[in-house]
């Protein structure tokens, strides 16, 4: 195994010198003569250690320095466009271009963003819980969770960097926007020990296992809150208490933390050491001395970290210092506990019903978590209910449950309605005519991109349609012959006939074209599968009607645009670099947000004091905020003071809601600002569109204000509605990302570097289409 | 290579199963039924007669699924699921011959009256074009046959229509389309696209220019062959259509299926249908009964076995009136709801599953009867023969059976002790008395058909148990009978007894220090009980002996001993496997399959009982 043997090189340098080994990563990539930008932070020893407190920190978000280029890229962006990059940690091409289309697919990141309020919350409850019983809740986090918490903050970064950049497009002038994944990365490390090191991977399983590791965030959260329920019914007025309870405990495990850190480190580390070696005994061989010693080199590595920044922070204020400390000696213990869950997690695939249709390239099934199995089982038992109810009635409930994306529950199947369509094979019998069915959830479809020889006798193999791809995945096969099936209705051996359909469609529907063919001469598991560059026609717009179960419906129509695709170039699976294209939509609703609203939220919670110093602006801008962090979680998308949201109902109902909830208790002001200027939640409910610049410097004006409190330079503003103005011209435009470079694609050259005529060694890897509503 | 045989009344007087196909002899006043039992059976329609059957013509293996009546009745030619098309004598009952060359399933079969000329086709694809008059004219010596064959089909073939003429012939598939071709020529005429599944029923009109085909789509299609298009299609019924029939003039059809409801349409005029009748279960066949015209009854069967006959003459009144139901939104009412005569079938069995001793086998019915039947391995005492030595020898049950099953085969009356010359009076027939037939137990009764069959399925030799002494028959069984058979039936050697390997080790609980690993070995027949003897003898009473040497002193009279061993041994200590407590009748391959379950060696543990 390459992989394996590479491993344990790259252990053994960071172990040794790590110097040395990023140097020799840094030539190893002059070599290939990439022009990615390389940021090898990743490293214990930093070259570039500037992004690196945003890194460590738990929740917090710091927006980075505008991420100065490194000593590589000497490439000059003539113009910057407004949307931010991802550094390439080291061959972590695979991982941004799969950021990049989550961060973009729509409704994604608001998701996420209620998705971690929801864990936030529970986190705290669950520290309180362990603080009682013992000392155990510190390990108790799930990985999954942790994935959560990174996917948010590189969400907020990038968010934060675009708005800072929109905002001061002069402080970006030179140099690129661009920011690392780096927490997203470890956390992945932790999840799957494959990404260790500086291989190159495959997009698509890096999607599943994101995907399936928030999936799993989502189970636990409901868990979670079904168990509080139980709770809840059992004591009174629980909110009160359980808030005082916080404080206290905070305080408490500030200073246990502390102590953590001076003294115990050294002991922690051995104790984690010896688990795994205890869980060697467990686990086979091999793997589980990978797993130590790179749970080893991570903890290590975090360690120095955390002495680095120690350091470094002394300079910054004494709060921020002893959050930053607070921090790594808690991730380490999580970690080393977090790498054997990873380890008892079923890293692959599970044998499914249309693993005989694997061989054909045709599906890949849900990938799953722990709670896999159950959730399955769950979601069949919910469908048989679904048929059992009249149709109409199931469908409104659907309807209602996009809509009420703000109620809890919701929340935390969005994942699935927005990734996970039903497939079901029906089987009938050509005897009698009567059929079984069997369904079974899918995130993604995997396609043949090329003809294998038996496939098709027609002569027709010119052009292949992505159409001819899916009909290659959904076609209907007979079982005939010698194996005959046994029917049971006939109780006989008979013919029958098996089709497979789209029974629910997903809003985004993932496409991967197995574009890498094993090479029967080479043995060598990676370098063999070699790239067939024989690209499908990419359509822009997908109907998938023709395999549905379930006809049309105007409010799931099986009508699909392409909005975004993961472009592999190169020649095999192992070597190569992946680019991505967005088409942006929406862009009317991107949340323009300085850094200090997000670090407030934290700070809120997590540091009282320092929420009495900015108390200020915090009441005055901040009645969404408060309000509904407190009583009702996950309604993240009513960023009243700052999303300019158009026409959504739900937000303008929210954020009156708020106002009344609070308008008169706690912010006056901000009541009496929004009467008078008729801003804030009432404008949005009120005629949105009319005066949704009026709203746009109101706001910024106020958080000009806020600003002053972080230092921000007030002469670099530009005005909201005109750096609004300059996303909203990308509104429908292909974007290419590549690692840390954004540019703008024409349609006309995307759709050539698509299409099969170009002889270009990048071709379509993963489609993602989104349902268009009709 | 399988051998199965059938446990079964002597005569079968009732269809056990659906009925694929129906054929009327009007000279005779019969009707032959195609079962799903294998079966095909003779009834007198003759309404006065108290019990109908006449006779069965047994010699399918599987699923009869079409039959034609050919030359005036005289003839009977059938398709079955056993791959094979057979040629029966129609008035006597008897199997004339049988064709192989279908490779899969053969479905159905099309006749052409003016030439004597039958057409089978199947799933494998293949349609073969047979002469009627050579096929009678095989004997046992002049058996080969010149086919003539129309390939094309690119799907299984599950309909097939010839005119009477001869001159066209038509196929319908899962392929959806119909293709026509001239028998004349073995050329491709046509293909004929429309159907949107699988044609499961097609008609011809006499002189082949118009085709009606029923599909599971749920339409049926009027083509016109002269302009090689669908003319017509009706929508009648709300499932698969089936079954069709139609009049000679080629104006109503008639028409079932998986809706259970039987129609009567005008073709010229679609509006104008009847429903006949709705049956119990979905229609599988239609024969008019053509001896009136108009016809005054049309017979029936379904995926249940029985089979009835419907009235038509209420269709007269019906179109006297003219009142005919056009409201197509309003549900029709039948035309008849009692039938005007029934041929009764009996139960099938539709689930069966053998016990775990591989002794009985658990059966049920279509009437949820439940029975048990009797096969496999057995020891004679539990299998309640007594040998005659009072001995309890170890019996091969399949053994017995298979030497049972042949003992009218005149090879297994060698005695192989025999010399060449006893063996040469033996066949002389003159020391028939000394010769130990069969095998010495039990019979089976000699009408139990027993089939020969490939590993997959496919039969290749069915004979009644007490035919196999016929010259025919134990020729043919010369030629098919596998060497393993021949082991046990005429060299009278039965299968070895299976030794398994297995380890002996002292349960963890009793704290006993574990032995050292000794592989023992044993028939995989021998009871948990003779383990726990020799348990108890080897090793518990050895540890006992070197313990405490006063047990020695009390040891009873050898003879005893060994009779009250096995008692000692069940008392004293209890074996396990996978930590589940043993019954001492469990065998050991019985412990291997269902406790051990795992692969490796299996490994038992003793323990002596804590009382």
């Amino acid at each position: 195994m390459p992989g394996l043997l590479n491993e344990g090189g790259v252990v053994a340098a960071v172990v040794g010198s790590p110097v040395k080994k990023s140097k020799l990563s840094l030539k190893f990539f002059q070599k290939k003569d990439t022009k990615r930008a390389l940021d090898f932070s990743e490293a214990p020893a930093e070259d570039n250690d500037t992004a690196e407190p945003e890194e460590t920190t738990n929740h917090d978000q710091v927006v980075p320095m505008p991420c100065p280029s490194s000593p590589l890229t000497c490439e000059k962006h003539e113009s910057l466009v407004p949307f931010v990059g991802l550094n390439n940690l080291g061959n972590t091409c695979y991982l941004n271009s799969i950021l990049q289309v989550l961060y973009y697919c729509p409704g994604f990141k608001e998701a996420i963003k209620s998705l971690c309020l929801l864990a936030k919350l529970k986190d705290k409850q669950q520290e309180d819980g362990a603080k009682n019983e013992g000392d155990t809740g510190e390990d108790t986090l799930p990985v999954s969770m942790e994935l959560l918490g990174s996917f948010h903050s590189i969400i907020s970064s990038v968010e934060q960097l675009q708005s800072s950049f929109l905002l001061n497009p002069e402080k970006y002038s030179d140099g690129e926007l661009a920011t690392p994944p780096r927490k997203l990365l470890n956390t992945l490390r932790q999840l799957n020990p494959m990404y260790e090191g500086y291989l190159q991977h495959d997009a698509q399983e890096v999607l599943q296992c994101i995907l399936a590791n928030i999936q799993e965030a989502c189970d636990n959260i409901k868990k979670e809150q079904t168990d509080n329920q139980k709770d809840s019914t059992l004591s009174n007025g629980m909110g009160e208490s359980n808030h005082e309870d916080d404080g206290s405990s905070n305080g408490q495990l500030s200073g246990k933390r502390k102590s953590d850190t001076e003294a115990g480190n050294a002991k922690k580390r051995a104790k984690s050491q010896s688990k795994s070696k205890k869980n060697e005994e467990n686990v086979p061989m091999t793997r589980s001395k990978r797993k130590s010693s790179s749970g080893i080199t991570t903890e290590s590595s975090d360690q120095r970290n955390g002495t680095e920044e120690k350091e470094q922070e002394k300079d910054r204020g004494s709060t921020i210092e002893e959050e930053k400390n607070d921090s790594p000696p808690k991730e380490e213990g999580k970690r080393t506990r977090r790498g054997k869950l990873g380890w008892l997690k079923p890293s692959g695939k599970q044998p499914s019903i249309f693993s005989k249709f694997r061989s054909m390239g045709r599906i890949t099934s849900h990938v799953g978590g722990r709670g896999e199995t159950k959730e399955k089982s769950d979601c069949s038992v919910q469908e048989k209910q679904e048929k059992d109810t009249s149709e109409n009635e199931s469908r409104t409930q659907e309807v209602k449950q996009s809509l009420e994306k703000n109620k809890e529950q919701s929340g935390l199947d969005v994942l699935k309605w927005m990734f996970q369509g039903q497939l079901v094979l029906r089987t009938r019998c050509l005897e009698c005519e009567c059929f079984t069915e069997r369904r079974e959830d899918f995130q993604d479809i995997s396609v043949p991109s090329t003809l294998s020889d038996d496939v098709s006798p027609d002569p027709k193999p010119e052009l292949k349609t992505l159409k001819w791809a899916i009909s290659q995945f959904a076609s209907v096969e007979r079982i005939m012959g010698e194996d005959k099936y046994f029917c049971e209705t006939c109780h006989h051996y008979t013919e029958a006939e098996r089709s497979l359909l789209f029974d629910k469609t997903p809003e985004v529907i993932t496409i991967h074209l197995k574009c890498f063919a094993a090479n029967g001469s080479e043995m060598d598991p990676y370098a063999g599968l070699s790239k067939v560059n024989t690209p499908l026609q990419t359509p822009l717009k997908l109907s998938l009607h023709e395999w549905c179960a379930q006809p049309d419906s105007p409010d799931r129509s099986h009508h699909y645009e392409l909005f975004a695709v993961v472009m592999h170039s190169g020649v095999t699976i192992s070597s190569g670099h992946y680019t991505t294209c967005i088409r942006m939509m929406d862009l009317h609703r991107t949340t323009l947000r300085l850094q200090s609203q997000d670090e407030d939220q934290d700070r809120d919670r997590e540091d009282d004091t320092k929420q009495k110093k900015e108390e200020v602006p915090q009441t005055e801008y901040d009645d969404g905020e408060v309000s509904f962090s407190l009583p009702g979680r996950g309604q993240n998308v009513a960023r009243v003071s700052t999303t300019i949201s158009m026409s959504s109902k739900s937000v303008s109902k929210r954020s009156s809601e708020g106002v009344g909830l609070l308008g008169g208790q706690r912010s006056i002001t901000s009541y009496e600002l929004s009467n008078s200027n008729q801003t804030n939640p009432e404008k949005v409910s009120g005629s949105a569109s009319r005066a949704a610049g009026s709203l746009l410097q109101n706001t910024v004006k106020k958080e000009t204000e806020e600003e002053g409190v972080d230092a921000m330079d007030d002469g670099t503003q530009v005005s909201f509605d005109v750096a609004l103005r300059n996303l909203l011209d990308f509104e429908g435009k292909w974007m290419l990302f590549d690692d840390s470079e954004v540019r703008l694609f024409e349609e006309e050259d995307f759709l050539r570097a698509c299409s099969p005529e170009t002889c270009s060694t990048s071709t379509p890897y993963l489609l993602f289409y989104k349902r268009v509503s009709q | 290579m399988q051998v199965s045989y059938v446990i079964r009344d002597e005569v079968e007087k009732y269809n056990r199963n659906g009925v694929n196909a129906l054929q009327l002899d009007p000279a005779l006043n019969r009707l032959f039924t195609a079962g799903r039992d294998s079966i095909i059976r003779i009834w007198s329609v003759n309404q006065h007669k108290q019990d109908p059957y006449i006779a069965s013509m047994e010699h399918h293996t599987d699923w009869v699924n079409d039959i034609v009546l050919c030359c005036n009745g005289k003839t009977l030619i059938s398709a079955s699921s056993d791959t094979t098309v057979k040629v029966w004598n129609a008035h006597k009952g008897f199997c004339m011959s049988t064709l192989r060359t279908h490779k899969d399933y053969v479905k159905a079969l099309a006749y052409a009256k003016d030439k004597e000329l039958v057409a089978s086709a199947g799933l494998d694809r293949q349609i073969f074009l047979w002469d009627v008059n050579t096929l009678t004219a095989l004997t046992a010596s002049n058996n080969t046959v010149t086919t003539s064959s129309l390939s094309g089909n690119k799907d299984s073939i599950y309909s097939l229509a010839m005119n009477q003429m001869g001159t066209v012939i038509v196929s319908g598939s899962t392929e959806k389309v119909l293709r026509v071709w001239d028998p004349r020529t073995c050329a491709k005429l046509m293909k004929l696209k429309g159907h949107t599944d699988n044609v499961k029923s097609l008609l011809l009109n006499r002189d082949g220019t118009q085709c009606l085909s029923g599909s599971s789509d749920g339409t049926i299609r009027l083509w016109s062959l002269g302009q090689q298009r669908c003319i017509a299609t009706y929508r009648v019924h709300d499932e698969g259509v089936w079954a069709l029939q139609v009049n000679e003039a080629f104006t109503h059809v008639y028409s079932g299926g998986r809706d259970r409801k039987i129609y009567c349409t005008d073709l010229r005029s679609p509006d104008i249908r009847v429903l006949i009748c709705e049956e119990k279960a979905p229609v599988l066949k239609m024969e008019l009964d053509r001896s009136a015209d108009p016809h005054s009854a049309i017979w029936v069967s379904t995926t249940k076995s029985t089979v009835n006959k419907w009235s038509l003459k209420g269709i007269l009144n019906f179109r006297a009136s003219g009142d005919y139901d056009n409201d197509c939104s309003a549900p029709l009412t039948p035309l008849c709801t009692q039938t005007e005569q029934v041929i009764k079938g009996g139960a099938s069995i539709i689930q069966c599953h053998i016990l775990n001793d591989k002794r009985h086998i658990l059966t049920k019915d279509t009437n949820n009867n439940v029975a048990d039947c009797f096969a496999a391995w057995v020891s004679a005492k539990d299998a309640g023969f007594t040998s005659p030595d009072g001995s309890d020898p170890k019996l091969n049950l399949g053994g017995l059976l298979l030497q049972a099953l042949l003992e009218y085969w005149p090879r297994t009356h060698i005695n192989p002790s025999d010399d060449e010359t006893e063996l040469n009076h033996g066949m002389n027939g003159e020391h028939e008395s000394r010769i130990q037939k069969g095998n010495g137990y039990f019979q089976v009764p000699p009408h139990t058909p027993v089939i020969f069959g490939e590993a997959g399925g496919r039969t290749l030799f069915r004979l009644l148990c007490r035919d196999s002494g016929g010259e025919t028959e134990s020729m043919l069984l010369n030629e098919t009978v596998p060497q393993w058979v021949i082991d046990i039936t005429v060299d009278k050697n039965m299968p070895k007894f299976n030794k398994i390997p297995f380890y002996l080790q002292p349960h963890s609980s009793s704290g006993a220090k574990t032995l050292k690993k000794d592989r023992l070995s044993a028939s995989d027949m021998l009871q948990v009980r003779k383990v726990m003897e020799h348990v108890y003898e080897k090793i518990i009473n050895l540890d006992s002996e070197s313990q405490t040497g006063a047990a020695s002193a009390e040891k009873p009279s050898e003879q005893k001993e060994e009779e009250d061993m096995a008692v000692l041994a069940e008392e004293k200590i209890e074996l396990l496997c996978q930590d589940q407590v043993l019954d001492p009748n469990m065998d050991l391959r019985t412990v291997k399959h269902f406790i051990w379950k795992s692969g490796g060696d299996l490994t038992l543990h003793y323990r002596q009982k804590s009382t």
